[in-house]
C-alpha cells in the first residue's frame, strides 16, 4: 500500500462516551499514520454524563491500548461487577446470573445437566462469580488456567462524565483535534461516491477518509449512503415508536456505601401501560436507564432529581459500514440493555481495527466488516428474543434445541459467551431435557459433586 | 427436567474406517453399560481400502480415546506428516507446501502474511514458504516430537500421520471389541421401518433380524440405510469438483521419504504419493470427461518410479453431500454421508467431526428433532467450508494444457468462495473458521493481497527487512534441533518392538 492508499484523516462525530471512546481507541491505534478529529455536536452535550455498563471486552480493549483496569476504575469512577441480578425477568423474582465462562463439570458433563437431576435448582449457587457478587466481594479473574477462580469475566459500571473527561484528555495527548460545532455541509467525491470533506458552521473544512458516526441520532449513514433503519428483526421500521427511558445519576460519584458487586436489571411494568398497544418496550422504562445500580441512594431514585429522560428508537441500521462511514453505538443498533449494550460497539471497533480499510474502501473488506458485525447483531437479537416473547423469535431452533437437549451450539467467537447462553436459557426454560448420560450416575455421586463445588466456592 | 428415555441399542452398519472409528469412540465415550453397541460388516463386500493421509485432528481423536502414540504408529505402519506438497498446480514447474499451522509469527496481532505481502510491495522479494518451519523441515526430511523444540513459537507445532487404512480399521476393531462392542460379519439384506420412517430393524443374510434405537450408516458409498432406505437427498457438487475417478495402487518405497503427502497436478486431475512405513500409497484422481481410463492408468504408472506391490484398482465417486446426514433415527458417517475428494486429506477428519458432534448432541429416544437439525446444520457448514477450500486449489491456476484446468479457472464459484477469495485478494483477510492455511495456498498459487493490513505501513523497508531476517533466523535455529524424520521414526518402531 502506498501513502496515497493510506487512511490519513479519521473524523469521529458525537460527544457521548461512545464517541470519545472510539476517538481515543482510533487515535492510539492509528497514530502516527492517521489523524483523528472529533466533531462534538452541540446536540450531543446532553448525553455526556450518561452512565453506562460495559463488558469484559471493553476492559480488554483498553488493556491492549496500555490502559489497565485500575486506571480505568479511577478514570471512570467505575465499579466492577461479576454477576447480573434480573428482577422480575424470569419466573422467580430475583435471578442472579454470573458472568461465567465455564462452570465446573462432572465427568465431562456440564453443570446444568447435572443440576437438573438433583434437588438443587439455581446455577448461581455453583457460580463463583455469582456467589462472590451476592456476598459483596470484589473479585478479579485469577489468571490460573482452567481454575474455578478464573472461569468468569467482569464488567464495569461507569460514570459517563468521568470517563468522557479521561478520554478527552487522552485524545488530546495523542494530538486529536476537537471541534464543538454543528456540521454545515458534507461533501462527497463524485467519482468514488465517498465522503471527502465535512464543513463546519464556522467555515472550517475537514478532510475525511473515514468517518465514525457515534452520534445519538444524526443518522448520517441514512442521509448520505441510503442505508435504512430497521427493526431488530430486520423488518421495516415504520411501526416502531420512539421510546423513552429515564436515567438517574449514579451515586457512585459520591462514594456512597454499600456498593454491590452485581448489576441489577429490573423489568418494570408501568401500571398505566397497556401491554397490547404500547408494546413491551414501555415496560423497561425505569430509573437508572433500565440498569439500576442498587447503590443509588434512596433519595436520588426519586426521578425528579437528577433524572434525565432519553428518547430512543429500538432498532438497527441495515449496514453498519456504508461507503466510508461507520456507524457505532446507539446509531447502529439499540435495544433495552438487559446486559452491557456497549459490547456491540466495542466489538465493532475491534473488528474495524483488525480489518482497517484502505483509502479506497475496497468493497470486500467493507462487506466483511459488515458480515462480522451483522453476525454479532443477529446473535444479540437472538439473545433478546429468547427473553422477550413479544419479539419475533429469531432463536426458535436455538430454543427448541436447548429445550430438547439442554444444549447450545458452541460458536466461534460468540458475542454472548457459551456459558452465559446456558445460564440464561436454563433460567428461562428450566424444564429442559438433560443429557441422557447423567442417568448413569447415582444421586449420591451427583450430590457429592455439588456439595464439593459449593465448598470450593466458599473457600475461595 | 422431564423424564428421559435413553437409547439402549445402537447398530453400526459398516466396518471400514468410519465404522470402526465410530464404534471405538462410542464405546470409549459412552458410560459403561449405558447402551449396547453392535457393528455389522460384510467381509464379502470389504471396505474402500484407501484414506491414508490425515490431518492433525486425528491426534485429538487418539488422545480422546486414550490411544498411545507409539503403539498407534506401530500398529498402523504410520509415518509423520507435516503438510502437503503441491506440484504443478498453478502452472507446470510450480512447487509449494501447504504446511499444518500458520506461516510466520503473528506480530502485534497481525498475521505474518501481511508483513510478507507489504515487503513484496517494497521490493523485498522472498519465498513465503521460507517462513514456515514445517515447510522447511518437511523439505529437508526433518521431524521430531515438537516438545523437544527449544523455541516457544514452535514447541507445539501441528503434525499428523500417513497410515495403512486397513491396519487402522483393524486396530480400532480390536480396541472396540475388547471394550465391549459386538461384531457380526454378515450382509444387511433388508431394512424395516415404522410408519414415521424410523428404522426399526435390519435383516442379515445369516437369517437374523436385529432391532435398535439408533442406526449409524457407515456402509460407504452404498449408503444402504441413509441413501437407499431413507432416500436422504444427495447434493451434487460435481460441477465444482468434477474429478470422479481414482486409480490406486501401492508401490515399493525406494528411499527415505519426506514427512509430506505429495499432490502433483496432472492434465485432468492430480496424483498423490503417501509414504508409510514400508511402502508408498499412490493414486491418480481425475475427471473422466477430460481423460479416458486407459490414459489415466498409463499416466499413473509412468509417474510411479518404483515397483508396484498391488494391482491398480479403479474407484468411482461423485463430490457432494447429503445435507440431512442425520435422518429419522439414522446417522450417516463417512462416505455414506458425503464425499469430498482427498486433495486435503479431510475425509477421516469429517468422520471424526461427525462422531464427536453426535456424541456431543447424544439424543434421548423420544425426541431427536432439535438435535438432528442442529447436527445437520453444523455438519453441512463443515462440508461446505472444506469444499470451498478444495475448489480454491483448482481455481487458482494458470494452466492451459487441458480444458480441465481452463474450466476450473473460469467456472462460476460458490458464492461463499467468491467472497473468501475476493477478501483475501483484496486485503489478505481470512475469515475465522475457514478451513486450512489459506495464506499458504493462496500465495503458493499466486494470489497475493493487494492491500495488506494498514497497521504495518509505518514500518520502513529496512525495519521490514530486519523483521523478516529475524523470522528466518528463528526457523534456521529451530531446524538445527530437529533430527531426520526417518531416524526419529525408526527409533519409535524399535522402541515398540523392544517393549
Ligand atoms: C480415492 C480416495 C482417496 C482417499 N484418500 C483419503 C485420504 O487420503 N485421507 C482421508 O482422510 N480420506 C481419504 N479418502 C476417504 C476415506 O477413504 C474414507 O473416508 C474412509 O475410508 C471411510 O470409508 P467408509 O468407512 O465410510 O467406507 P468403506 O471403507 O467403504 O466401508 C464400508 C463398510 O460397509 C460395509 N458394508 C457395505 N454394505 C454393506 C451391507 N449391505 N451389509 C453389511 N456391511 C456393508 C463394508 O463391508 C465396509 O465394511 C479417500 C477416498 C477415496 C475414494
Amino acid at each position: 500500500m502506498t501513502n496515497a492508499e493510506q487512511i490519513s484523516n479519521i473524523v469521529v462525530i458525537g460527544g457521548s462516551y461512545k464517541a470519545w471512546f472510539s476517538a481515543m481507541v482510533l487515535a492510539r491505534a492509528c497514530a502516527p499514520l492517521s489523524k483523528v478529529t472529533v466533531i462534538n455536536l452541540p446536540t450531543e452535550r446532553n448525553l455526556v454524563d450518561l452512565s453506562f455498563v460495559t463488558d469484559s471486552q471493553f476492559i480488554d480493549l483498553h488493556k491492549n491500548l496500555g490502559i489497565n483496569l485500575t486506571h480505568l476504575l479511577k478514570t471512570g469512577a467505575a465499579q466492577t461487577y461479576s454477576a447480573v441480578q434480573y428482577q422480575n425477568y424470569f419466573d422467580t423474582e430475583n435471578t442472579t446470573i454470573g458472568l461465567d465462562l465455564e462452570l465446573p463439570t462432572f465427568r465431562t458433563i456440564e453443570l446444568h445437566h447435572v443440576l437438573a437431576s438433583s434437588d438443587s435448582t439455581e446455577l448461581a449457587n455453583y457460580s463463583y462469580a455469582a456467589q462472590a457478587a451476592l456476598n459483596n466481594k470484589l473479585i478479579l479473574p485469577s489468571g490460573k488456567q482452567g481454575h474455578i477462580s478464573n472461569s468468569f469475566q467482569i464488567g464495569l459500571q461507569m460514570d459517563g462524565a468521568s470517563y468522557v473527561q479521561f478520554a478527552t484528555g487522552a485524545c488530546q495527548q495523542m494530538g486529536a483535534q476537537c471541534f464543538s460545532q454543528e456540521i454545515a455541509a458534507i461533501v462527497k467525491d463524485d467519482n468514488t461516491g465517498l465522503i471527502k470533506q465535512i464543513s463546519l458552521v464556522d467555515g472550517t473544512n475537514l478532510n475525511a477518509d473515514l468517518i465514525i458516526d457515534c452520534s445519538w441520532n444524526s443518522r448520517f449513514s441514512q442521509k448520505y449512503f441510503s442505508s435504512k433503519w430497521q427493526t431488530l428483526a430486520g423488518e421495516d421500521v415504520s411501526h416502531t415508536k420512539m421510546q423513552t427511558c429515564v436515567q438517574t445519576k449514579q451515586a457512585i460519584e459520591q462514594h456512597q456505601q454499600p456498593i454491590n458487586k452485581h448489576l441489577v436489571v429490573q423489568k418494570q411494568t408501568a401500571n398505566t401501560s397497556n401491554k397490547n398497544t404500547l408494546g413491551l418496550q414501555q415496560q423497561f422504562s425505569c430509573n437508572g436507564f433500565v440498569v439500576t445500580n442498587e447503590y443509588i441512594a434512596e433519595s436520588r431514585t426519586n426521578l425528579s432529581q437528577n433524572a434525565k429522560v432519553i428518547e430512543y428508537q429500538i432498532g438497527r441500521i441495515d449496514k453498519v459500514f456504508s461507503g466510508n462511514l461507520c456507524s457505532l453505538g446507539a446509531i447502529a443498533q439499540f435495544d433495552k440493555p438487559i446486559f452491557a449494550n456497549s459490547l456491540l460497539m466495542v466489538r465493532a471497533l475491534t473488528y474495524l481495527l483488525e480489518n482497517f480499510p484502505n483509502k479506497q474502501h475496497s468493497p470486500f473488506n467493507r462487506e466483511y466488516l459488515n458480515e462480522l458485525i451483522e453476525k454479532d447483531i443477529s446473535e444479540l437479537y437472538q439473545f433478546y428474543s429468547v427473553h422477550d416473547p413479544e419479539l419475533s423469535n429469531s432463536a426458535e431452533l436455538l430454543v427448541a434445541f436447548f429445550c430438547a437437549s439442554g444444549r447450545v451450539e458452541r460458536q466461534l467467537n460468540p458475542i454472548i459467551p457459551y456459558q452465559r447462553w446456558i445460564n440464561h436459557l436454563a433460567a428461562l426454560y428450566p424444564a429442559y431435557q438433560v443429557e441422557p448420560m447423567v442417568k448413569t450416575f447415582s444421586r449420591a455421586e451427583i450430590e457429592d459433586f455439588l456439595v464439593s463445588v459449593k465448598e470450593r466456592i466458599k473457600q475461595l | 427436567m422431564k423424564d428421559t428415555q435413553e437409547l439402549t441399542k445402537i447398530i453400526i452398519v459398516g466396518g471400514g474406517t468410519a465404522g470402526w472409528m465410530t464404534a471405538a469412540a462410542f464405546i470409549n465415550r459412552l458410560p459403561k453399560n449405558f447402551c449396547q453397541i453392535t457393528l455389522i460388516e460384510s467381509s464379502q463386500i470389504g471396505s474402500v481400502g484407501v484414506g491414508e493421509s490425515t490431518i492433525p485432528h486425528i491426534r485429538q481423536f487418539n488422545q480422546n480415546l486414550g490411544i498411545d502414540e507409539k503403539t498407534f504408529i506401530q500398529q498402523t505402519d504410520a509415518s509423520f506428516k507435516l503438510g502437503i506438497r503441491f506440484r504443478n498446480w498453478r502452472q507446470i514447474g510450480d512447487d509449494y507446501i501447504h504446511p499444518f499451522g500458520e506461516v510466520g509469527a503473528i506480530t502485534n496481532g497481525i498475521e505474518f502474511h501481511h508483513y510478507w505481502a507489504r515487503a513484496q510491495q517494497l521490493g523485498l522479494e522472498s519465498d513465503f514458504e521460507d517462513f514456515s518451519l514445517l515447510a522447511k523441515a518437511s523439505r529437508q526430511g526433518l521431524f521430531s516430537d515438537p516438545a523437544i523444540v527449544n523455541q516457544s513459537q514452535f514447541c507445539n507445532y501441528a503434525y499428523s500421520y500417513h497410515l495403512d487404512a486397513t491396519k487402522f480399521a483393524h486396530y480400532l476393531k480390536n480396541y472396540a471389541i475388547e471394550r465391549g462392542v459386538s461384531h457380526i460379519d454378515a450382509k444387511v439384506i433388508s431394512v424395516e421401518q415404522n410408519d414415521v420412517g424410523d428404522i426399526t430393524s435390519i435383516e442379515l443374510d445369516n437369517d437374523t433380524q436385529l432391532s435398535a434405537d439408533i442406526f449409524i450408516d457407515c456402509s460407504g458409498f452404498s449408503s444402504i440405510l441413509l441413501g437407499k432406505t431413507l432416500n436422504s437427498d444427495f447434493e451434487d457438487w460435481s460441477h465444482w469438483l468434477p474429478t470422479n475417478k481414482a486409480i490406486v495402487a501401492q508401490s515399493e518405497l525406494v528411499e527415505h521419504s519426506l514427512p509430506l503427502t505429495t499432490a502433483t497436478a496432472l492434465p485432468a486431475g492430480w496424483q498423490w504419493q503417501i509414504p508409510i512405513k514400508q511402502r508408498m500409497g499412490n493414486g491418480h484422481v481425475y475427471c473422466d470427461s477430460y481423460m479416458s481410463d486407459d490414459e489415466a492408468a498409463n499416466l499413473f504408472r509412468q509417474n510411479i518410479k518404483s515397483k508396484l506391490i498391488t494391482e491398480p484398482r479403479l474407484l468411482s465417486f461423485k463430490a457432494g453431500v447429503r445435507p440431512q446426514s442425520w435422518k429419522n433415527n439414522c446417522i450417516g458417517i463417512g462416505l455414506s454421508a458425503g464425499f469430498l475428494e482427498p486433495l486435503e486429506s479431510t475425509s477421516i477428519y469429517l468422520i471424526q467431526h461427525s462422531i464427536f458432534k453426535f456424541l456431543e448432541y447424544f439424543p434421548n429416544k423420544q425426541n431427536m428433532q432439535a438435535e438432528r437439525q442442529q447436527f445437520n446444520d453444523e455438519i453441512n457448514k463443515t462440508y461446505q467450508t472444506i469444499r470451498d477450500f478444495i475448489i480454491l486449489h483448482y481455481n487458482l491456476n494458470n494452466r492451459d494444457d487441458n480444458g480441465f484446468w481452463v474450466h476450473q479457472r473460469q467456472m462460476e464459484l460458490p458464492e461463499s468462495l467468491t467472497f473468501k477469495k475476493g477478501l483475501f485478494a483484496e486485503s489478505g483477510r481470512v475469515k475465522p473458521g475457514q478451513f486450512g492455511v489459506w495464506p499458504s495456498v493462496c500465495i503458493g498459487q499466486g494470489l497475493t493481497p493487494q492491500y495488506p493490513d494498514a497497521r504495518i505501513n509505518y514500518l520502513s523497508k529496512q525495519q521490514l527487512e530486519e523483521f523478516l531476517r529475524q523470522e528466518k533466523q528463528k526457523i534456521a535455529q529451530t531446524l538445527k534441533q530437529l533430527p531426520p524424520a526417518h531416524e526419529y521414526l525408526t527409533k519409535i518402531y524399535q522402541e515398540v518392538s523392544c517393549d
